[in-house]
């Protein structure tokens, strides 16, 4: 059979009404044949559209149920891939929750930074008051601390016997070796040095700073100095001093 | 159920890929849209009501597993490929059982047979269109084609009850589709590519 003849066969095959033998060929003919591809693929098209043109009967109600159970029908909640408007809604909403929520965390993590940072200024500003008053006091001794042993930087302790407090004013010191802070020690004339109690330690040593300490003997011959100690502070100076008031005040190795 | 109506927003081509996927749901709003449409052509060709219910249920049953066996590539063409392989399982399982059983199959011959080319009123804009494309053939041309495909009878059947040369009957269909195509299809749409049978 030419390829025309299978050609004339075309309609026929769309429409299921060719004899067993001529569907058999076609089909054949058909696998190897790209031209009756393309043209039965239209017609069926065709034959698609002829059941709008028969008489429409009502559904038997038992057909769907059947079917359902046939195809073992489950309902399901979320097996659609393509999103319709109200899966859009739900995926939309998850969404603004999830950024909600992690807003929230934001706002949480910003309000503690908030929190810190205005506790850190407190303290600093309880520390310029208490200065502000040691500064006031009419009998405060002023001590001035020098570097020692080639260090570099200066300080000025501003002492109140009466108060039992004192202030130092320190900077221009280079800083710690990594590990180590600043801590700052009273020397009794005659005695061995003594840390402010709680230490007095801290590690800026780039911009100025304004050390206040207390519980310490202030006596009116009370020096001063300021060494280096592993962080966290000594109970007795470690390293000779960075910054000593005059006359230098000797130390003790440990 | 939630997924329902999201169903209802997709078009054939997306129902055909969750449909080889297995997600039963896409199957049965299928059903709802092209259910009638089914068991109408059903009840067309098959004289019985029980028997034509069994050709629906089997043709949904069969596109069900034939769709996880092809894969979700040829059902995620656009047009209605879906619908269209759904039609032609009908057809095929209801002029089988006429064939098979010819007390099955509508008394009257041709005249049974014809399209329902003058009930418009319930018709939806696309039936319509199609019956009165079907119209505008000659008669021997519809004729042709409605003993084919409703009376499910083959060319050489059909040249016996019309008295018509094969090649005649022949050449009426042929003509009667490619007549059917240029009014009904779009020039530009792509056929699908879903033709197994």
């Amino acid at each position: 059979m030419s390829h025309v003849e299978f050609e004339q066969l075309t309609a026929g095959y769309v429409l299921g009404a060719l004899e067993p033998d001529d569907e058999h060929a076609f089909a054949d003919h058909l696998a190897g044949c790209q031209v009756c591809k393309t043209g039965v693929r239209e017609l069926e098209q065709v034959v698609g559209e002829l059941p709008h043109a028969v008489p429409q009967t009502r559904l038997p109600r038992s057909l769907r149920t059947t079917l359902r159970r046939r195809i073992a029908y489950r309902r399901r909640r979320r097996n659609v891939l393509v999103a319709g408007p109200r899966v859009k809604r739900a995926v939309v909403a998850r969404v603004a929750l999830g950024l909600g929520v992690l807003s929230l965390f934001a706002l949480s993590f910003w309000n503690m930074s908030l929190r810190n940072q205005v506790a850190f200024q407190e303290r600093q500003l309880g520390v310029l008051e208490s200065a502000a008053r040691v500064l006031n006091d009419p009998q405060a001794r002023v001590v001035e601390l020098t570097a020692q042993s080639g260090r570099s930087g200066r300080g000025v302790v501003y002492a109140s016997a009466q108060r039992q407090e004192g202030v130092l004013v320190v900077e221009g010191l280079s800083g710690p070796v990594p590990g180590r802070i600043y801590q700052v020690w009273s020397v009794p004339p005659g005695s061995k040095p003594e840390q402010a109690q709680p230490g007095r330690t801290w590690i800026s040593s780039d911009r100025p700073a304004v050390i206040r300490f207390d519980g310490l003997r202030l006596e009116d011959t009370t020096g001063f100095m300021v060494t280096t100690e592993p962080r966290g502070g000594s109970s007795a100076p470690t390293l000779p001093p960075v910054l000593a008031s005059a006359p230098e005040v000797p130390v003790e190795s440990p | 159920m939630r997924g329902a109506r999201a169903y209802r927003n997709l078009g054939d081509g997306q129902l055909g890929a969750l449909v080889a996927e297995r997600d039963s749901g896409a199957l049965d709003e299928l059903y709802v849209r092209y259910g009638q449409l089914a068991y109408s052509l059903a009840t067309r060709i098959v004289a019985d009501a029980d028997r034509a219910t069994q050709v629906v249920e089997d043709a949904f049953v069969t596109l069900w597993r034939e769709a996880g066996r092809l894969g979700s590539r040829p059902l995620r063409d656009a047009g209605h490929g879906v619908s269209a392989r759904l039609l032609r399982l009908v057809h095929t399982g209801a002029v089988e059982a006429i064939r098979r059983d010819e007390r099955l199959r509508r008394p009257g011959g041709a005249e049974a047979s014809g399209f329902d080319l003058h009930n418009t009123t319930a018709a939806n804009d696309h039936a319509r269109r199609v019956r009165r494309a079907l119209g505008q053939l000659p008669e021997s041309h519809r004729e042709a084609l409605a003993l084919a495909y409703l009376g499910g009878y083959t060319q050489h059947e059909v040249a016996v009850l019309t008295g018509a040369p094969l090649e005649t009957v022949t050449t009426r269909m042929a003509t009667g589709l490619r007549r059917l195509k240029d009014m009904l299809l779009d020039p530009h749409e792509q056929p699908s590519e879903w033709t197994t049978r």
